[in-house]
């Protein structure tokens, strides 16, 4: 058996084993199946390393023709790194170049990643979940790669040796091109491992990966197999003071008016009127229970509309349009980020105030044109439902208005992320929440302070 | 969120909720309140559509997916100007201590509008604020077969595989799949074309990355003579692949949108040469794409086959443009293999390989640009004569 020589081909996402001889048992192998569609030996592309692995011990020699030739990338200028990323970087090559770095927002996480792919050489595939970010990272790369950065996303279709993809295009072309990069980084990681969209990493060759984010999941779950373990994490008050700026936070408790008052005890009386029973007969049952189970009758899909409208009023009342007016008004001379719950509020801020908003309906040359007139003051503020949630750069706002969520903890950490982000001058930067008094928002509230919490405790 | 797909169960099995005739008259005046909305913003479409949900009779699934059918493939007319009006009013609040109306009216001056027309245009190109485009709007049958199958393409999206009974038209449907990257095993049950379509990654977990690719596969079925499509979906919970499944069946006559006619020739030499067989002679019927032959896990699709209408004699021919010893040599242990006696190979003469020695016992008849029927026919003819096959070597 020492001298038995098998091919190893890609395949669409799968690896295939060609030419075996009768006395290898690949069965016996880890991963690998028959496939009596095309009568051969077929494994998931991930397990490629320990195929290789395998084969080794079992004294087989494989001999690999699953990667094209000639595919190498340019040259790297190497970036600078801080100390800490130095240490995550090494910690994850110390892991044999796989598993998670969880860094808080705005300590340079893009460049971590980008110094591993200097360092490497390899030819990477960047996963991101937004068109805004595609670009932004396509644009970082460039200043420290000197050959043509692929896209693949938001109408383009151009794999190079270092591409960067969205999830959902990289989730439409997988298998054709699981087999061109040799490393994977996955940026906002915690999108991955419910099992939707896993195929992304499934049907990926890449032996070494890398995932990024600042809110890991509190289950791993299958990442630890796809991507690896956690390899290094710091939290936010790791880095306040040095590296990211510190920050207060100013929690306003406002009160509806006496008609918006009836209008939100009206929508909540007839939501309660269906969820309470639902949730005396289910105690343990969640959310997704619920609207599964009120989808399928008039009264509770009446009950949902009535839910969503409660909280749409409580996001953007008479009260909080007052306080965005007020504190606008008091620190004119601040770079101002304020969030809101939706779309339509950021529009009617937008159009109340004058302040440019930047949601997913403003085009991207648009927002590429707005965020430097940002940066150097032309504009002193912006107003975004979720664009500005994860990873979009933005270095210097020193101030934020939240008006409203609803995506919970996670987003919270990503919006304080925003502000931290280290700037010359920045002494301190203020946070402002706008809370809407006996309304489900100040139960958002408490957990949205539990969740920043948690993420500054140090490991 | 995603608009609820129209369909019932019944057991285990999904049965799609169809458009039909009966849902005309809703379907009429949906598309009668999108033509009057030509030129209005998509919130003034909006309100008059939750007017017109309340007075129809359809079922409340059908009316919302029709509703969002047209919303998504009604063209929009799209404004030039909010992006330019948005950056000299944002740059302009942000630089001056002035208060709205002023900005408002600065601005609209620079760019000859009135404040009110600014303020308007503003948010123009933003979801609720465009405008609709004009749009001749397909005929309500028409309408009717295009959301029905984008209601079985939906179903499908949460597909992992597709079993296909076809009866007829299996070449064009079995290569679709193939150049998606699908994998087919075929196999022949009762006289009928059993295809099995799902993907590499099939073999180990339950995926839905196949299920837009299953569901493109559809509109060509309609050009089977018959078919039977069946296959396990995912449905609810976002299609997520550990959801729970349900079998769907769709049969001959389905009222679903066809693509456009398969090419029923390969090639102008392949039309061409059918043409002038069946001018040349009245003894052979020429079948182009007849049944294909089982080959184990696959089928083999030969070009033509033409039959004897005085005997059951029937000979296969097949036209080989370019080519190599490999690919001939292959061609031909797959005809061995399904048991084929009587071939008949057209090989171009200008391939690079013409002067490789052909293999022995194989009737071979070389070309240039247009087939000889006269020798094809003199081939077939000692075919008759000999009643012994070309391929006993």
């Amino acid at each position: 058996m020492a001298f038995a020589r098998v091919r190893l081909i890609y395949d669409r996402g799968t690896l295939i084993l060609d030419e075996v001889p009768a006395e290898v048992r690949p069965l016996e192998w880890p991963g690998i199946a028959w496939d009596f569609r095309s009568s051969n030996y077929r494994s998931p592309a991930f397990r490629h390393r320990d195929l290789l692995r395998h084969a080794d011990v079992c004294g087989v020699r494989l001999s690999d023709e699953s990667r094209p030739a000639g595919r190498h990338p340019d040259a790297w200028i190497a970036p600078d790194l801080r100390p800490y990323q130095e240490a995550a970087l090494s910690a994850w090559e110390m892991a044999g170049q796989r598993g998670l770095i969880v860094l808080p927002t705005g300590s340079g996480k893009t460049r971590t990643a980008i110094a591993a792919m200097a360092k490497l050489g390899l030819t990477t595939l960047c996963l991101v979940p937004t068109r805004a970010l595609l670009h932004q990272w396509h644009d970082e790369i460039q200043k420290y790669y000197r050959g043509a950065i692929g896209r693949l996303g938001d109408g383009q279709f151009d794999p190079q040796p270092i591409t960067v993809s969205t999830f959902e295009s990289a989730y439409r072309h997988i298998d054709r091109l699981g087999n061109l990069f040799d490393l994977l980084i996955i940026d906002e990681v915690h999108h991955f491992g419910s099992g939707i969209r896993d195929e992304v990493l499934e049907m990926s060759l890449a032996d070494a990966r890398l995932g990024l984010t600042a809110t890991p999941p509190a289950n791993i779950g299958v990442l630890d197999q796809m991507i690896g373990e956690e390899v290094f994490r710091l939290t936010v008050q790791d880095l306040t003071g040095k590296f990211l700026a510190h920050f207060d936070t100013v929690t306003l408790r406002l009160d509806l008016t006496l008609d918006e008052r009836r209008r939100y005890q009206t929508l909540i009386s007839q939501f309660r009127e269906v969820f309470q029973p639902f949730r005396l007969r289910n105690p343990d049952a969640r959310w997704e229970d619920f609207v599964r189970f009120a989808s399928k009758s008039s009264k509770g899909r009446q009950a949902l509309k009535a839910h969503r409208s409660a909280r749409e009023l409580s996001s953007w009342t008479e009260a909080k349009r007052a306080a965005v007016s007020d504190i606008l008004l008091r620190h004119r001379g601040a770079r101002i980020l304020v969030f809101t719950a939706d779309n339509a509020t950021a529009y009617a801020i937008a159009k109340d105030h004058l302040i440019m908003p930047l949601t997913c309906d403003i085009g991207r040359s648009e927002r590429q044109d707005v965020l430097p007139l940002f940066r150097d003051g032309s504009l002193r503020a912006l107003v975004s439902a979720r664009v500005l949630n994860e990873g979009i750069d933005v270095p210097d706002a020193d101030l934020a208005i939240i008006v409203g969520g609803t995506l919970g903890e996670r987003e919270h950490v990503q919006r304080i992320g925003r502000l931290l982000r280290p700037a010359p001058e920045k002494d301190r930067a203020l946070i402002y929440e706008l809370v809407t008094r006996e309304t489900n928002e100040t139960f958002q509230s408490q957990r949205r302070r539990a969740a920043l919490h948690a993420s500054t405790n140090p490991l | 969120m995603p608009v609820p797909i129209p369909f019932d169960t019944c057991g285990q099995e999904i049965i799609p909720c169809f458009f039909s005739e009966a849902d005309h008259p809703f379907l009429r005046s949906l598309l009668e309140c999108f033509s009057h909305m030509v030129g209005e913003a998509e919130r003034t479409l909006e309100e008059a559509l939750v007017n017109l949900e309340d007075e129809r009779i359809t079922n409340p699934r059908k009316r919302l997916w029709a509703r969002e059918h047209l919303w998504r493939t009604w063209p929009r007319a799209i404004p030039e100007a909010p992006r330019r009006i948005r950056r000299a009013v944002f740059l302009a609040a942000a630089a001056r201590d002035t208060d709205r109306p002023t900005i408002l009216e600065k601005c609209g001056a620079k760019l000859k509008l009135s404040a009110s027309q600014v303020e308007q245009a503003l948010f123009a190109d933003v979801p609720g604020e465009r405008r609709l485009g004009k749009y001749s709007p397909p005929s309500l049958n028409e309408l009717c077969l295009r959301l029905n199958l984008s209601i079985v393409q939906a179903l499908l999206a949460g597909a992992g595989r597709v079993r296909l009974r076809l009866d007829g038209q299996a070449r064009p449907v079995v290569r679709h799949a193939r150049l998606r990257g699908l994998m087919c095993t075929v196999e022949k049950q009762d006289g009928k074309t059993v295809i099995d379509i799902s993907g590499p990654y099939s073999l180990f977990r339950r995926t839905l990355v196949y299920g837009r690719r299953l569901g493109d596969i559809v509109p060509l079925l309609a050009w089977c003579d018959r078919f039977w499509l069946d296959a396990d979906c995912a449905v609810g919970r976002g299609q997520s692949p550990i959801g729970s499944a349900g079998s769907l069946r769709l049969r001959t006559g389905a009222p679903i949108m066809p693509s456009s006619q398969p090419k029923h020739f390969d090639s102008l030499l392949e039309e061409r040469f059918a043409k002038d067989f069946c001018r040349a002679t009245r003894d052979w019927s020429l079948v182009r794409e007849p049944e294909p032959l089982p080959l184990g896990n696959a089928l083999l699709f030969p070009d033509f086959v033409a039959r004897d209408r005085h005997s059951d004699l029937e000979c296969f021919i097949e036209i080989v443009g370019f080519w190599t010893p490999d690919y001939i040599e292959r061609k031909l242990r797959q005809y061995r293999q399904v048991k084929v006696q009587n071939l008949i190979l057209c090989v171009e003469e200008l391939s690079n390989c013409s002067d490789v020695a052909m293999p022995p016992g194989v009737a071979v008849i070389p070309f240039r640009r247009r087939i000889k029927v006269a020798a094809v026919l003199t081939k077939l003819g000692e075919l008759r004569g000999q009643g012994q096959s070309a391929l006993s070597a």
